[in-house]
């Protein structure tokens, strides 16, 4: 690695090729391209503005960008100036601006790089919490890049060493007391080279992504990597890619680009989408690489996706499962290139730490299938160890451990946390539970109190103190788990409650509990259950794994069952309760509007109900109770239990 | 000269007397009632009363995008858009000139803009009505009935959806909305469908334009104006992209 850049500006002063190009997709007939000796123009033009502002060396500065081309310019316009890059995503929750004022107390002299739009919205966000002060403060350090008209005026350059540190990777997600990792240009450079070598990246590839800046994949994965091989490289807005999943493809096919990448919900996601029919054109035999990370990887998706992407030539060698994390950089291990996907069966109830996982040859009901990940890259060092820090056999269950020179040095301002993660040979705990199996890393499950949803990485502990703003909840009686959902290849949200009473009157815990989630963190719940007791190790921590355990193994099902009839009857009371009009009237508006439950006493105008079917339900009463009812009669009797009594009176039934 | 745009946007001319603009919105399935701050707190409440947790997202998506765009015209914050009902509920902007109308249909939705009051629109995706020839009974005006019989069977639902669209931006350019009783105004069947009658409080049917709008397959969608000139400019709304009024 002697010819290697030692630093990331190192890399971008080399690129002097002005054919060579980031391309930022806005839309489907939308795009503007910036060469790399451009992108180091802008960046100097800008962090002349940061300086004017105040920052200097070693400052931080907060990149509250959602657009990807500011995010990118400010990125490099902290590196050259030697400012530490802390990203945090725009987001939609209140989740999100919490982290933006949580991190900005916790660092040492931030700055803050956003739009009028985001800082309103810090604003508003501010005033409802009560966070006013801290909002000056972050509004008197802030550049507003909607604001700025020229980069005229290019900054000088610092002098920037391997040891220095380049970004703060907060944990994405986290609402409680965020954890930062800390990445020198020496780590990023170090798990760059690896990266490269073990993919064997040249000038005949191009990268092509949908990630978002503030993921370790977006932006190392799929912005450095094509940069330090001087290579084009094309992104497009995550949420665009929501919105049209096909476009990622279709644009992937007219770029001819080579590699591309997405955590397993992202390969869901396309699918569910795709229309073969309507893709002629599409062309997928350039891809070479198609990485899938970041979340836990289901083999019967990446066969899926084969499968419906085989006729657009797509190689099945294509679909490359990796390893890593962001105390890692990035990536740790990489499978070897041009394979087929490579996956074991074991049984489910052999997967318990320190023992051998039992392999067997035929997939059944206790099986579950896991997908081999490959073997640590160039740079980096990995090892499954037991609970002392000693590596174990092949097959048995322990800990994933890394070390090397890619690998963070700790969490930003957290001596405790760093003491505990890592150990005194060096050996970093990812929190992961796996095994060696022909020498290959497979991941079986977790150890820390993280959940994954969509590629977003929640902390518990956060989570579950959303929750205690229910009625009832109360501190440490409540547990968040994140669930495998085997056949719908995704993770699942379950809530767990303390509660000792009578079922009936746990339902409407259960929809407090839906709405506080929903609306502070954006997630959907998929169930909440009571549970008569919390359990937990000696030491008193929550043991959230044998409650994930216990739910997977149907320990609930019969509760779930209940919970679901309950909330069926406490709509359908109302029907058996009401006339017989009543329930016609009901069975026509279901029929009509079929995707609400609809009650004796819902005003029909406040459900979103269009005219067309208005002009449904008002055809098939008339038909059952032929010149009684007008449709404007509705307006009269906008709920069923009126528009019933006034039926009632008209036919003295 | 390194010029710092960090992105195009689309540039719109400001509407003049007779124009409309058509703006294409998608809505997001995902969207939480936190996205927009801009939202009013009637409109939160109006939202959080509905059921189905995919319509309040539509809902939040609408109403937080529709402010975002209008705010472009307004050059107002997009949260100091006061909104009013007319008598028959039709909303208006206070203070302002400019008239606006909305539909949507699944996560396809349309916002019509134009300086005329009486402007109206509506779209509707095709999908099976396992009651259609009573909706056309009690929906369609006689002419109307007695231009259907022509109809071909495998047209009918199209020319159906077409005519709904139709009655539907007109009831609700007028103000009235469902109440003014929708068999009571009557297109030609066949495209482009010309308003043929209305109640007479509506002017003369002559004086009203009718556009079919082209925004996709399997859907219909219809723009009433009360102008004898009525040209509208389809364009799609990004909302990472806000347009520009030039």
């Amino acid at each position: 690695m002697n010819n290697f850049p030692k630093t990331l500006v190192e890399a971008l002063d080399k690129n002097q090729d002005r054919s060579k190009t980031i391309t930022y997709i806005s839309s489907k007939d939308l795009e503007r391209e910036v060469s790399y000796p451009d992108l180091k123009l802008r960046a100097l033009g800008l962090l002349n503005h940061f300086q004017q502002k105040g920052a200097k060396e070693g400052d931080e500065l907060i990149i509250h960008l959602a657009e990807n081309e500011q995010f990118i310019d400010t990125f490099w316009a902290c590196q050259y100036g030697g400012i530490v890059a802390v990203p945090l995503a725009i987001g939609t929750s209140d989740g999100h601006r919490q982290k933006v004022f949580n991190v900005f107390e916790k660092l040492e002299n931030p700055y803050i790089a956003t739009t009028r739009k985001a800082l309103q919205r810090l604003k508003v966000y501010a005033e409802e919490q009560g966070k006013e002060s801290i909002f000056e403060q972050i509004n008197h350090k802030a550049v507003i890049l909607d604001r700025i008209e020229t980069i005229d005026v290019l900054a000088e350059p610092a002098d920037i060493k391997p040891e220095q540190t380049a970004f703060i990777q907060f944990s994405s997600g986290s609402t409680g007391d965020p954890k930062g990792v800390v990445l020198t240009h020496k780590n990023l450079v170090t798990n760059l080279f690896g990266i490269i070598e073990c993919s064997a990246f040249d000038e005949r590839d191009s990268f092509f992504s949908w990630m978002p800046l503030t993921h370790d994949l977006g932006i190392i994965g799929f912005h450095l990597t094509p940069l330090f091989v001087n290579i084009n490289q094309y992104m497009m807005p995550t949420d665009l890619f929501v919105r049209r999943p096909a476009l990622w493809l279709e644009k992937s096919s007219e770029k001819k680009a080579t590699t591309l990448s997405s955590p397993n919900f992202g390969y869901k996601h396309v699918l569910k989408r795709f229309k073969p029919e309507n893709q002629d054109g599409l062309d997928l035999s350039h891809v070479r690489l198609l990485f899938n990370g970041a979340e836990p990887i289901s083999a019967e998706l990446c066969r899926e996706f084969n499968a419906v992407m085989k006729p657009f030539g797509l190689a099945e060698t294509a679909m490359f499962t990796v390893y890593g994390l962001a105390e890692a950089c990035l990536v740790v291990t990489f499978p070897a290139l041009a394979q087929p996907l490579s996956t074991l069966h074991v049984l489910r109830s052999s997967l318990v730490e320190g023992l051998p996982a039992k392999v067997v040859t035929e997939a059944s009901g206790q099986s579950i299938e896991l997908v081999r990940l490959g073997t640590a890259i160039t740079g980096t060092q990995m090892i499954i160890a037991d609970s002392a820090g000693e590596a174990v056999a092949e097959n048995v269950i322990g800990r994933v451990l890394i070390k090397g020179e890619n690998v963070t040095k700790g969490y930003y301002q957290a001596p405790e946390l760093n003491e505990k993660l890592i150990n005194d040979d060096g050996w970093l705990d990812t929190g992961d539970q796996g095994l060696l199996n022909e020498g290959q890393l497979v991941i079986t499950g977790r150890t820390k109190d993280l959940i994954i949803v969509n590629g977003q990485n929640y902390y518990a502990p956060d989570l579950e103190s959303v929750c205690e703003h229910v009625d009832g909840i109360e501190l440490g009686k409540v547990v968040v788990c994140g669930v495998r959902n085997a056949e719908e290849a995704l993770d699942e949200l379950v809530v767990f409650v303390l509660y000792r009473g009578e079922l009936e009157d746990f339902y409407q815990t259960t929809i407090e509990v839906r709405r506080q989630l929903n609306e502070k963190s954006g997630l959907d719940v998929a169930h909440v259950l009571p549970i008569k007791k919390v359990p937990k190790t000696t030491s008193g921590k929550v043991q959230r794994f044998a409650l994930a355990e216990q739910f997977v193994e149907g320990e609930f099902s019969e509760i779930i069952a209940a919970l679901t009839e309950l909330s069926e009857t406490q709509s359908t009371e109302f029907i058996a309760a009401g006339s017989s009009i009543e329930r016609i009237l009901l069975d026509i508006c279901h029929s009509v509007v079929a995707d609400q439950k609809i009650t004796l006493k819902d005003n029909i105008f406040e459900m979103g109900t269009s005219s067309l079917k208005l002009a449904q339900i008002h055809e098939k009463i008339d038909e059952t109770y032929p010149d009684i009812v007008e449709l404007t009669d509705f307006f009269d009797y906008p709920t069923i239990e009126e528009l019933a009594g006034f039926i009632a009176q008209k036919t003295d039934l | 000269m390194v010029s710092f745009v960090p992105q195009i946007a689309q540039q719109i001319p400001r509407l003049k007397a007779a124009d409309v603009h058509v703006w294409k919105l998608s809505l997001q399935a995902e969207a939480a009632l936190n996205k927009y701050s801009s939202l009013s707190d009637d409109e939160e409440r109006k939202i959080v009363c509905l059921k189905n947790q995919r319509h309040r997202a539509y809902a939040v998506s609408m109403r937080g995008q529709l402010r975002e765009l209008l705010s472009c015209y307004l050059d107002l914050p997009a949260g100091d858009i006061r909104f009013q009902q007319a008598a028959y509920g039709k909303p208006y902007i206070v203070d302002s000139a400019l008239s606006f109308n909305i539909s949507h249909s699944g996560s396809s939705a349309l916002v019509a803009v134009a300086l005329k009051k009486e402007l109206g629109v509506d779209i509707e995706k095709w999908r099976h009505l396992d009651n259609l020839e009573g909706m056309v009974n009690r929906n369609f005006s006689i002419a109307e009935q007695a231009e259907w019989l022509d109809v071909a069977d495998d047209e009918r639902m199209s020319t159906f959806f077409n005519i709904w669209t139709c009655k539907e931006a007109f009831i609700k350019a007028t103000g009235r909305g469902l109440g003014l009783g929708v068999s009571r105004c009557g297109f030609s069947l066949s495209q482009p469908n010309k308003l043929l009658e209305c109640p007479s409080e509506y002017g003369e049917a002559s004086r009203w334009s009718c556009v079919p709008l082209e925004v996709g397959q399997q859907v219909s969608a219809s723009l009433m104006m009360k102008s004898s000139r009525c040209e509208p400019v389809i364009y799609t709304f990004d909302p990472e992209n806000l347009p520009q009024i030039i």
